[in-house]
């Protein structure tokens, strides 16, 4: 023996080397090292074929690395991987939405020009009481790339009747003291900021979600002027003909249209309706999210006819101090919901098109904060999390519902406890929530 | 395989296989003594290679690695001073296996201490899941980072040059690892044969190519500088072919 190892130790301490590289890549590679953050089922209720083919998947993530699980009807499967560092820049898109206010008949005007504390300086102030107010509406959406900026502004003619004050305000230099004229001149720009009537009555009061006003089908943009019902006039569903890039625009007065938008679509309902948003399904229909009688509701539209070929309601729709408004498009449905991050409680609905636009189960309330929803026109799954009601525990929850109710409900949860008081901050967060549906383009 | 040839790797290699042990035990067994060193006072979670790159582990790879470079360019010195080259460049089958041959051996070596040093990095982890485990219980919480072993190596450059992950990264770390061979063979050489200028041009732009690629591999281990892959392996081909025209020519 001693022989053959002095004969071959050469050849015997290559194989070893080879052996001892080839076992590292093993050891690492086995999961008696550990695998990852490992997520297992903490509680289940109901059964678990309810899932069909529905998957629920999300990743548990310290930034540098996850472990992505799926929980479809066969069990619970997980994966870790190193993320790669980003390589590319982000493909940055943002869209945002302003209500410019014109006066319409000027009632009265009051004009201020208070010393500031430093020599010269002026506080000036226009106050205008203003009746039928005019309403101008404005989209942008910023690109990282400024070419593909795109800025639009119109007047929407809807007025508000009542008389309103509206404001102007500046500070300057001005020796002496400046008269009426210079105030009215140095003032001239139509930016006016309303009071909080009009305020409330454009973007609605405080306390209610933000929707996004803007939605892009078929690679065309479409938005809706987020009005109440105090508005008068016809409301619309524009479609963006053509944009101009915000450098080119950012200090045209308000008064001015910028870009071109034409009127696709007569908003039904007219003036019993607060529209609060405008989203689109993946197959290009428009859904314009709204209020009718105190009861949320959801009006289709076809971009291309401007017919509008659905509209259902959806009473009991739970809509709450500091909830979110959430949309996920299918093809020939979407999914809705508020969810509430403090209480953690979201409510959920389902539309589908099949003969005819229909809801496909009564609103569900959801017992997490809602991530992700698909429904498959009979079934509706989501997933959510519980994060600040369990603090030590990064909690993820899914749901099946079929006819009769609530199918399968599961907890899903990471074995590693967080310390409440340790001030470290999160180490780990859940990320990438998703019903997924098999053989589906959603 | 020719006689000669496999007489020259049992020189080159089989000959001082116990010296190369030396380097493998060297670095299986001192990286987890400075990793523990470095986690015994530790009381904050931490990650198992954010201890690891803390530890002076890294700088124990360093010293490995000049080591065993510094040992290559000894022996071809010694063969020069000794005489024995000019009695192995008598031998049948060419002068230029005295190169591969030297290559080989050298290159058994290198992978010998990559061995090592990923079997000592396997052992630090036990140390590092018992401490890990003793924080738990010191602290009624598990706080740790933890994410496996497998992606500790995965997402750190360091891990990842000994260890890669693809077969680009793995070409990219075989020609730095098969660089230090050649390197030191023909600086040798150069160095015993006293031709500064010409061999130090060389030698240095390697070198200085060397370094750049892997410190560039050091920083973000998933993106490879390929021009720069490509002018450290002309680089490298230069060079054995610099040893085989020296050879050819006698003149070390």
């Amino acid at each position: 023996m001693l022989r053959f190892i002095r004969k071959y130790k050469g050849v015997l301490s290559l194989g070893a080397a080879a052996l001892v590289i080839g076992g590292v890549y093993l050891a690492a590679w086995l999961p008696v090292f550990g695998e990852g953050f490992q997520i297992s089922v903490e509680k289940e209720w109901g059964r678990p074929s309810a899932l069909g083919e529905f998957a629920l998947t999300g990743s548990v993530t310290d930034g540098r690395s996850e472990t992505v699980f799926t929980l479809d009807q066969t069990g619970l499967s997980q994966k870790s991987r190193a993320i790669p560092p980003e390589t590319a820049e982000e493909d940055f898109t943002a869209f945002s939405q302003k209500a410019y206010y014109l006066p319409g008949e000027i009632e009265r005007e009051e004009l201020l020009a208070a010393p500031d504390e430093e020599e010269y300086n002026y506080q000036l102030t226009q106050r205008t009481w203003s009746e039928d107010t005019q309403l101008i509406w404005e989209i942008q959406r910023f690109h990282f790339n400024t070419q593909s900026d795109c800025h639009v502004r119109l007047n929407t003619g809807l007025t508000y009747p009542g008389i309103v004050c509206l404001l102007k305000t500046a500070t300057t230099m001005f020796d002496p003291a400046p008269s009426d004229e210079e105030i009215r001149e140095f003032l001239e720009p139509n930016d006016f900021s309303p009071n909080k009537n009009l305020l409330d009555a454009v973007f609605g009061e405080s306390t209610r979600p933000n929707l996004d006003s803007i939605a892009e089908a078929n690679g065309t943009f479409y938005f809706v002027p987020t009005v109440s019902q105090e508005w008068e006039g016809t409301r619309y569903i524009y479609r963006v003909d053509q944009g101009e890039p915000w450098i080119a625009t950012a200090f045209v007065d308000a008064s001015e249209p910028i870009g071109q938008a034409t009127p696709i679509a007569e908003v039904q309902r007219g003036r019993d309706l607060d529209i609060w948003g405008l989203y689109a399904t993946l197959d290009g229909a428009l859904v314009l999210v709204g209020q009718y009688m105190g009861t949320p509701i959801f009006q289709i539209y076809d971009p291309e006819t401007g017919e509008m070929t659905g509209e259902v309601t959806a009473p009991g729709l739970y809509l709450s101090d500091k909830s979110s408004f959430l949309f996920f498009p299918q093809g020939n449905g979407f999914c809705a919901g508020f969810a509430d991050w403090e209480t953690e409680i979201s409510s959920l609905v389902a539309m589908h098109n099949d003969i005819a636009w229909r809801k496909i189960q009564p609103v569900r309330q959801v017992p997490f904060y809602l991530e992700h929803a698909v429904s498959d026109g009979e079934n509706l799954a989501a997933i959510g999390s519980k994060r600040q009601i369990l603090r030590t525990k990064d909690v993820v929850c899914g749901a099946v519902w079929d006819h009769d109710g609530l199918a399968y409900q599961v907890h899903l949860s990471t074995p590693i406890q967080q310390d409440e008081k340790y001030e470290g901050g999160e180490h780990r967060y859940l990320d990438n929530f998703q019903v997924k549906r098999r053989g589906s383009r959603d | 395989m020719a006689k000669p040839f496999v007489s020259l790797l049992r020189r080159e290699f089989s000959g001082r296989v116990w010296q190369m042990w030396g380097f493998f035990l060297a670095a299986l067994l001192f990286q987890p003594l400075v990793f523990w060193f470095q986690i015994k006072d530790q009381y904050q979670p931490k990650r198992f290679e954010e201890v690891y790159l803390d530890s002076a582990a890294p700088v124990l790879l360093a010293v490995f690695f000049a080591g065993i470079v510094g040992w290559m360019i000894w022996l071809s010195l010694r063969d020069c001073g000794n005489g024995s080259i000019c009695t192995l460049m008598t031998l049948p089958g060419g002068r230029g296996q005295l190169f591969w041959s030297k290559l080989l051996g050298y290159t058994g070596a290198v992978l010998l201490l990559l061995a090592g040093v990923l079997a000592g990095i396997l052992l630090c982890y036990p140390v590092y899941l018992s401490w890990q485990a003793e924080l738990a219980q010191r602290t009624n919480a598990d706080l740790t980072l933890n994410a496996g072993l497998w992606l500790a190596l995965n997402q750190t450059p360091l891990f990842r040059l000994l260890c890669p992950m693809t077969f680009q990264e793995m070409a990219a770390s075989l020609l730095l690892l098969l660089a230090l061979p050649v390197w030191a063979c023909d600086t040798g050489w150069r160095i015993a044969g006293r031709h500064w200028i010409r061999g130090g041009i060389l030698s240095l732009s390697t070198a200085v190519c060397w370094a750049l690629v892997f410190r560039g591999r050091l920083t973000e281990a998933w993106l490879l500088e390929i021009p720069s892959l490509i002018v450290l392996a002309a680089l490298v081909i230069l060079m054995a072919a610099d040893s085989l025209w020296l050879l050819h020519r006698g003149d070390i």
